[in-house]
């Protein structure tokens, strides 16, 4: 066996379980692709080769003497360069951070290493994870694997290179106002932002504490079901962390959608919608209704204030966390990077407290009002088809504001409520990138979230296509 | 109401920033600082405050699946 490319996540830990293949074998094809075709899509920004090959001989070895296997094992995957791991540089896609030698790993790697991953190395990101886009002005843009002309989303941008371009076959990313779902939208593979508190931060790169959560990024929802399973252990010395063990998520994939309300805002979700991606949406309606789900309509509360409070929260808690470098080292930042952490600095103390404080009564009223008709909403990931790098780079600076805010229309408002949200591949553009929708679920509604998109998954195939790569 | 009645976090321009990149985070905070001081104002009462967390949590708790 040699075409690993034509597995998923579940495929490769069942066939390594079974004996098709070895995890030293699947690892040398992973380690192969990731050395030359991740570094041509800057999907990659270290490999731990040796470290890796080791761990895969040793799981074979285990498993050789009868050993149990665990749910991931032999799975080679690599992981955000936010997730520290210990002994290995972890820079955040900055300069600030260039040279910092971890000295523990993430909870959630050590999580994922119990259930037998192979942890080939970290991926690209954007700066401090700053960027929806994929840009990195010291690292050079992620390439989207389907066009290379094209942005792959970010900022966990290595994490949806690496799994649709099958160079891994799970990554953990992270999002404080759509980094996971916008590059899993923008490569066409599946990408899970958990609940606020949902996974644990410990061992993470911070981009801002109040906002900041995490999730996987995989080719199928079955995928990142069995990803979550493991990942989202309640973590004692995490004080943030949530102390209720997670759902099995992936033993409620069954298929089955009656009796489910699925909730379609008639307001802002749509506003300024591109036809192609109207187009999307609509069809992955008739799909989900087609899967025994009952489509409804739903109203949301007032997204302008929660995109404020959201903007306004994310970037004094990135002040807070780069003011001492941004005075001291303010040329080791890109420009744009600067602008968002630099607006921190405008708002008083008070108004960051009035923020924080506001956040359980407009989480209250929008559980109240959005889900009092249904269990998930149905929403665009991003309004419009993926633009060119040179749309995000080149030309007016009030243009590519301007792009980089639709870009983020639907999904950064949702941090600020803590809510789940998922990505799923749902269509083709014209321009031959894949498209997507959004669900949101209620507080720790991921097992509901997961199941929706497995149903859907099993009547579609977008999660299945692989770009085929042009570098 | 006004942002402008409250003193910045940080003064940038006494920090030596160049006057742009002032007007720039200032542009962007101003709208944000608007919305929020009235949301505050027309919103908050005193039982809501940031370490009524621990109720934003409780409600995190969500419906059985």
């Amino acid at each position: 066996m040699s075409d690993f490319a034509k597995l998923d996540l579940v495929g490769i830990a069942e066939g390594v379980r079974r004996g098709k293949y070895g995890a030293r074998d699947v690892a040398s094809w992973s380690l192969a692709r990731l050395e030359s075709l991740g570094k041509k899509y800057n999907a990659v920004f270290r490999i731990d080769r040796e470290a890796a090959l080791a761990r895969a001989l040793e799981l074979d070895e285990r498993q050789t003497r009868g050993e149990p296997c665990g749910p991931l094992h032999g799975v080679p995957m690599a992981h955000k360069d936010v997730f520290e791991v210990r002994g290995r540089e972890c820079h955040a896609g900055s300069l600030i951070l260039k040279g910092r030698v971890a000295t523990s790993t993430a909870f959630a790697l050590t999580e994922l290493d119990r259930a037998g991953q192979v942890n080939l190395g970290s991926l690209h990101m954007s700066e401090f994870a700053l960027s929806p886009t994929g840009f990195n002005k010291h690292y050079g843009s992620g390439r989207n694997p389907w066009n290379p002309d094209y942005i792959c989303g970010g900022s966990s941008s290595g994490s949806g290179i690496a799994v649709a371009a099958r160079f891994v076959f799970g990554s953990l990313g992270s999002d404080t106002g759509g980094s996971i779902r916008l590059p899993a939208a923008m490569c066409g593979v599946t990408g899970l932002k958990a609940t606020f508190r949902r996974m644990s931060a410990e061992g993470c790169v911070p981009t801002s504490f109040s906002l900041d959560s995490f999730g996987p990024i995989a080719q199928s929802a079955r995928d990142c079901a069995r990803l979550l399973n493991h990942a989202s252990h309640p973590n004692s010395a995490d004080g943030l962390c949530t102390s209720t063990a997670p759902d099995d998520y992936e033993a409620r994939l069954d298929g089955k959608l009656q009796g489910l309300r699925i909730g379609v805002p008639e307001q802002y979700f749509r506003d300024d919608l591109d036809n192609e991606v109207a187009s999307c949406l609509d069809a992955s309606l008739d799909t989900l209704k087609a899967c025994g789900a009952s489509i409804v309509s739903a109203r949301v509360p007032d997204m302008v204030l929660i995109n404020s409070l959201s903007q306004l929260v994310m970037s004094v808690e990135a002040a807070t966390l780069h003011r001492k470098w941004i005075q001291s080292r303010p040329l080791d930042y890109s420009e744009q990077v600067r602008n968002r952490i630099e607006q921190g600095f405008a708002y008083s103390a008070v108004r960051y407290a009035e923020a924080l404080s506001l956040r359980t009564k407009i989480l209250a009223e929008y559980l109240s009002v959005a889900f009092s008709g249904c269990d998930v909403l149905h929403v665009p990931v991003l309004p419009i088809t993926t633009p060119t790098i040179a749309e995000t780079t080149e030309g007016s600076p009030q243009d590519i504001l301007r792009t980089i805010g639709r870009i983020t229309h639907a999904t950064r408002g949702i941090n600020y409520l803590g809510l789940p949200a998922i990505s799923v591949p749902a269509g083709i553009s014209r321009s031959g990138l894949p498209m997507a929708y959004q669900l949101i679920g209620r507080p720790f509604a991921e097992a509901i979230l997961l199941r929706i998109a497995d149903a859907f998954q099993r009547k579609t195939d977008w999660h299945c296509q692989a770009p085929t790569l042009k570098l | 109401m006004s942002s402008r009645s409250f003193p910045p976090l940080v003064d940038l321009r006494a920090t030596g920033w160049p006057p742009a990149r002032v007007e720039i985070a200032e542009a962007i905070a101003s709208v944000n600082n608007e919305i929020v001081e009235r949301a505050a104002h027309d919103r908050l009462d005193v039982g809501d405050h940031i370490y009524s967390f621990a109720k934003w949590c409780e409600l995190s708790g969500g419906p059985p699946q």
